[in-house]
């Protein structure tokens, strides 16, 4: 494992606006991300875990404060930019799964590395290896509603890390599961860190992932409150 | 082999079969929209060729050969100079289906004390009848031949008017070209029906050797000619011109029927609004159908920009989406409207009970659609059009959607 950060973030601070009124989300966030780290974001409801994510994930600019994104200032950055910063280094796996519904789960594999630009046939080669890796191939030529929600988590893990992304945000990804499927999927995600280096950062309630996190960042109105390594992780 | 679709190409399709209902009422707002657009364009079609081939097939002919003094003056006593040298060669033409040769001359009709004011019409009774289809409706009698003298053909309205039918002798009173006035008898030979009183009035026409001896001038005033694909005339007046005699010069219908002509443009500029009034209608119909399945996947668009997907992508996505409902209604609107509207090219609709006259050229009682290659080419152009118009909006919606805001509001 290597020491270069990947997400350092300084006195970052985030608030949406309700009509005249001004609801902070992030209060100043001090947090560094490195290299093949697998992170749990912690905290209540409305701590502010899924802006964070956001924010790292480029999908949203911050009010004030610093942002750095694998070297790139996030809130220099313009809309197409940050667009394909997310495309071509960072992975999302979302609480709903969010697979598309026309497609298979080979072509919601696929698809990500067609935006990328790979040719079709390389595409669909590594699509179906990433899926046979995750044990998802008799699965590829059906559609999302033709699989169960741990299978189509799996899908979109599979997404997420097919184009080997230096980073994959994670919202919730076992709210929507069971135990033994919310289990299986932190494995899964363990495993894919081990095998590739991906970096995982996932906001999360489930204990049973925390335990699995090796370090656990815990955000408490806003901002980080504790920031340890996992007791039973590493 | 087929080449394989790419994975935006099959997403875009898909979409189609995702919300089915949607889809017919988009479809259905194109197929209507184009397909009241398209029958309304095949109706004016089918009326203007019907004015432009009763004006053409009504005696003025697809264009005119006439010396070139007539065009200003409109003077019956000019004639062509070299006009059987020039008749031979036009009939040599390969896209030349008749020409035939006339001479008028203005006279009055009289018998006993009954007189008309007439055009006599002096024609070859050979090649009248091919470019003339009014003297072809003949009630009663037959036409002209070559052999026939002092006979004449006239309209059933002249001939009530005089009172006269079959062999009746009628004396025709004309100026001669010195200006001496000359009479002579003539025997009705033929009287044409076409139930209309403006035309039946028009038609007296005697042979063009009778003529001659009445003017007393020898040659023939005018060519008419009727070419095999009336939408060249232009381009064939404009070749033909440059050949002719220095004295003489070609006329189109246009130029002979400017009444007609303004009523083939108010027809075409009528028909542009109502397709335009009908898009409209159809476009704002599929663009509220189109951004309400936007609205719908705010949530997955969210999540393709999400991944990476960006704005031109998403642009390019709508737009592929566009193009396939675009081939759909295409499809559709060809596979229902088509045949309709062949079946009514070939057996017409009837609109009136008889002939009427309207801006001096005969309209028939029976309309038909027009159908050809042209259908195919307005029913994609339509279409795509329609449905591409109709997606610009929701498209740029789509790419403006924030991904947050739209996964926050999703969630």
């Amino acid at each position: 494992m290597t020491d270069s950060v990947l997400v350092s973030a300084r006195h970052l601070k985030k608030s949406f606006h309700t009509g005249a009124l001004e609801v902070p989300a992030l209060r100043g966030v001090d947090f560094e991300l490195r290299e093949s780290e697998f992170v749990a974001l912690v905290g209540p409801s409305g701590s502010g875990k899924t802006t964070l994510l956001n924010l790292i994930g480029a999908l949203d600019s911050p009010t004030s404060g610093e942002l750095r994104v694998l070297g790139q200032d996030i809130a220099a950055l313009s809309r197409e930019r940050r667009s394909v910063l997310r495309l071509q280094h960072l992975g999302f796996v979302f609480q709903a799964y969010n697979l598309v519904p026309v497609l298979t789960a080979r072509e919601n594999v696929e698809f990500i590395l067609e935006l990328q630009g790979v040719s079709g046939a390389e595409c669909r080669r590594r699509a179906l290896e990433m899926l046979t890796d995750l044990g998802l191939a008799s699965l590829a030529d059906r559609r999302p509603a033709e699989l169960s929600g741990g299978q189509q988590q799996r899908v979109a893990v599979a997404r997420a890390v097919v184009s080997r992304p230096k980073l994959v945000l994670a919202d919730e990804p076992t709210a929507n599961l069971d135990g033994a499927n919310a289990e299986s999927l932190i494995r899964l995600m363990q495993d894919l860190q081990a095998r590739y280096g991906v970096t995982f950062l996932f906001a999360t309630h489930d204990a049973r992932v925390i335990q699995h996190a090796r370090r656990v960042v815990t955000l408490t109105d806003g901002k980080v409150s504790e920031d340890r390594p996992s007791p039973s992780g590493a | 082999m087929m080449p394989r679709l790419s994975i935006s190409s099959r997403f875009a399709l898909r979409n189609l079969s995702r919300n089915v209902r949607r889809t017919l009422i988009s479809v259905g707002g194109v197929v209507i929209g184009c397909a009241i657009a398209l029958a309304n364009i095949s109706i004016q079609r089918g009326k203007i060729d019907m004015f432009v081939r009763n004006v053409a097939e009504g005696g003025t002919g697809h264009l005119r050969v006439v010396p070139r003094e007539w065009s200003v003056s409109h003077d019956p006593g000019l004639r062509l100079g070299d006009w059987r040298n020039e008749l031979a060669r036009l009939r040599g033409m390969p896209d030349v289906r008749v020409a035939t040769p006339r001479a008028r001359l203005q006279g009055m009709l009289a018998v006993g004390t009954r007189l008309a004011g007439v055009e006599v019409v002096g024609v070859d009774p050979e090649s009248e009848p091919a470019s003339d289809r009014f003297v072809r409706k003949l009630e009663a009698g037959r036409y002209l031949t070559g052999r026939d003298s002092h006979k004449m053909v006239l309209g059933r309205w002249l001939a009530d008017r005089l009172r006269i039918g079959l062999g009746d002798s009628v004396v025709v009173t004309v100026v001669d070209w010195s200006g001496a006035v000359k009479s002579d008898l003539f025997d009705v030979l033929g009287i044409v029906n076409l139930g209309s009183r403006q035309i039946e009035s028009g038609i007296c026409q005697v042979t063009l050797a009778d003529l001659e001896a009445l003017s007393g001038l020898a040659g023939a005033g005018e060519i008419a000619v009727i070419l095999k694909h009336p939408d060249d005339v232009d381009s064939f007046v404009n070749s033909l011109k440059p050949t002719l005699p220095a004295a003489d010069t070609a006329l189109s219908w246009e130029e002979l029927a400017p009444e007609v002509r303004a009523g083939v443009v108010i027809n075409r500029a009528n028909s542009r609004i109502l397709g335009f009034v009908f898009m409209c209608v159809a476009l704002l119909g599929i663009a509220s159908a189109q951004l309400t399945a936007v609205l719908e996947r705010r949530r997955e668009l969210a999540v393709l920009a999400a991944i990476g997907m960006g704005r031109m992508r998403i642009l390019g996505l709508m737009f592929s989406e566009a193009l396939a409902l675009g081939t759909l209604s295409f499809a559709v609107t060809v596979l229902l409207e088509g045949p309709v509207l062949l079946y009514f090219a070939r057996v017409g609709f009837r609109v009136l009970s008889q002939s009427m006259v309207v801006a001096g050229t005969i309209v028939d009682p029976i309309f038909y659609t027009d159908f050809g290659a042209w259908f195919f080419a307005d029913a994609a152009l339509l279409c795509y059009l329609a449905t591409f118009l109709a997606s610009v909006y929701p498209a740029v919606f789509a790419t403006r959607l924030d991904p947050a805001e739209a996964l926050r509001v999703a969630q």
